[in-house]
């Protein structure tokens, strides 16, 4: 005795597959909402690492000392929680393949890590740029 | 029974007499037991109050992210636009009325800061010179934002020290502020000159504030704590903007 069409519901199989579609609609939902989630906090601790970062490069007192000793790290001033290292080296230009490259003994490569203590050491943002070698 | 049904003219009414006749209904049909609709609403609870909580939370978690993000924009946007004025700030070396050499007075107290900037946004019409201020009211928690363009008629003379001093002392000499901005917590400003005793000339000492007619000449940095507040978030930044004065 089997009931009428209209009256019979849905199978499992149909019932199944319907949630099967839901839930992937709602994980790719979530996903986009937890990504956007990530990218904002991300994009926070770039914003906060340029502004340590400027904080440091204003110090010129600091500059200068890292330019003399070659290597320097420490805590940054005034911002508890943040690391810097900075790091001289002789600037070395290469030029092309034939010629040898060259060195200015009046410029150095200063490259400077900031680096959070939630981020850790590995989480470092750098930066390089070139300057004078005084004295 | 099958094989007599089958022979039956009309097979629904057949049906129709099994559907409602009365024998006991089919298993097919029996509808639902108490335990079976209990276990339904239960599970459906479950499930409900789960979705709910996590929906809730959620949204919570939106707009707590929010609100930070406003205080995030703010809290860059006021001190970037700041040090944008700082950077241009008129020096010796800024050409007005046609040559170099004119002093630009900067006061400052540790709540404001008055002084004058060439820096017009590119693209921008105002070009020339303006008289900058910001000014903090920690009664308020308002600080107000002042750009003024600097206009000369042929054979006017503007006396800047005292338009910049007037407005950092509050008199009302330049006119309504540019922008003035709520829910600030924090606004402190500090003045950094080289040490004399420092041969090298490199580091800076801070003050809290910056007498404009004892020092004709700019601070080589300055130096700002920005707080804002936005819902229940607050946020603290520091800031160093290094002036280009030779």
């Amino acid at each position: 005795m089997r009931p009428s069409q209209a009256a019979r519901g849905f199978t499992l199989l149909e019932v199944l597959i319907a949630l099967t579609v839901m839930g992937i609609t709602v994980a790719v939902l979530f996903y986009g909402f937890s990504q956007s989630a990530r990218l904002q906090m991300k994009a926070h601790e770039v914003m906060e690492a340029s502004r340590v970062a400027r904080l440091v490069l204003a110090d010129r007192a600091l500059l200068s000392e890292a330019t003399a000793r070659g290597r320097l790290n420490g805590p940054v001033d005034g911002e508890p929680g943040w690391f810097y290292s900075l790091e001289a080296r002789p600037l070395v230009v290469p030029l092309d393949k034939r010629a040898e490259a060259y060195e200015d003994p009046n410029m150095v490569e200063l490259t400077l890590c900031v680096y959070s203590e939630e981020s850790g050491r590995s989480g470092s943002r750098c930066l390089v740029g070139w300057v004078e070698r005084k004295g | 029974m099958r094989a007599i049904r089958g022979s039956s003219l009309n097979p629904f009414s057949s049906q129709a007499v099994g559907r409602f006749g009365k024998r006991a209904p089919s298993k097919a049909f029996r509808g639902f037991t108490l335990v079976e609709v209990l276990v339904a609403m239960a599970l459906t609870a479950m499930v409900v109050t789960l979705l709910g909580t996590a929906m809730r939370s959620g949204l919570l978690s939106w707009r707590k992210l929010g609100l930070e993000n406003q205080a995030d924009i703010f809290s860059y946007a006021v001190p970037a636009s700041l040090g944008r004025y700082v950077e241009f700030m008129a020096t010796e070396a800024t050409p007005w009325k046609g040559r170099e050499g004119h002093l630009f007075p900067l006061c400052g107290s540790a709540r404001g800061i008055t002084f004058y900037s060439t820096y017009g946004p590119a693209g921008s019409s105002r070009q020339g010179l303006r008289l900058i201020g910001y000014l903090y009211d920690p009664s308020q928690n308002t600080l107000d934002v002042y750009d003024v363009d600097i206009l000369e008629k042929e054979g006017e003379e503007t006396d800047l020290l005292a338009l910049a001093k007037g407005l950092l002392e509050g008199r009302d000499n330049v006119g309504p502020p540019m922008s003035r901005y709520g829910d600030v917590t924090e606004f402190r400003v500090a003045y950094g000159d080289t040490d004399s005793s420092d041969g090298a000339g490199q580091n800076l000492l801070w003050q809290d504030q910056w007498a404009c007619e004892e020092n004709p000449r700019a601070p080589r940095g300055v130096r700002l704590v920005f707080g804002v507040r936005s819902g229940a978030s607050e946020r603290v930044t520091s800031w160093i903007f290094p002036t280009r004065v030779p």
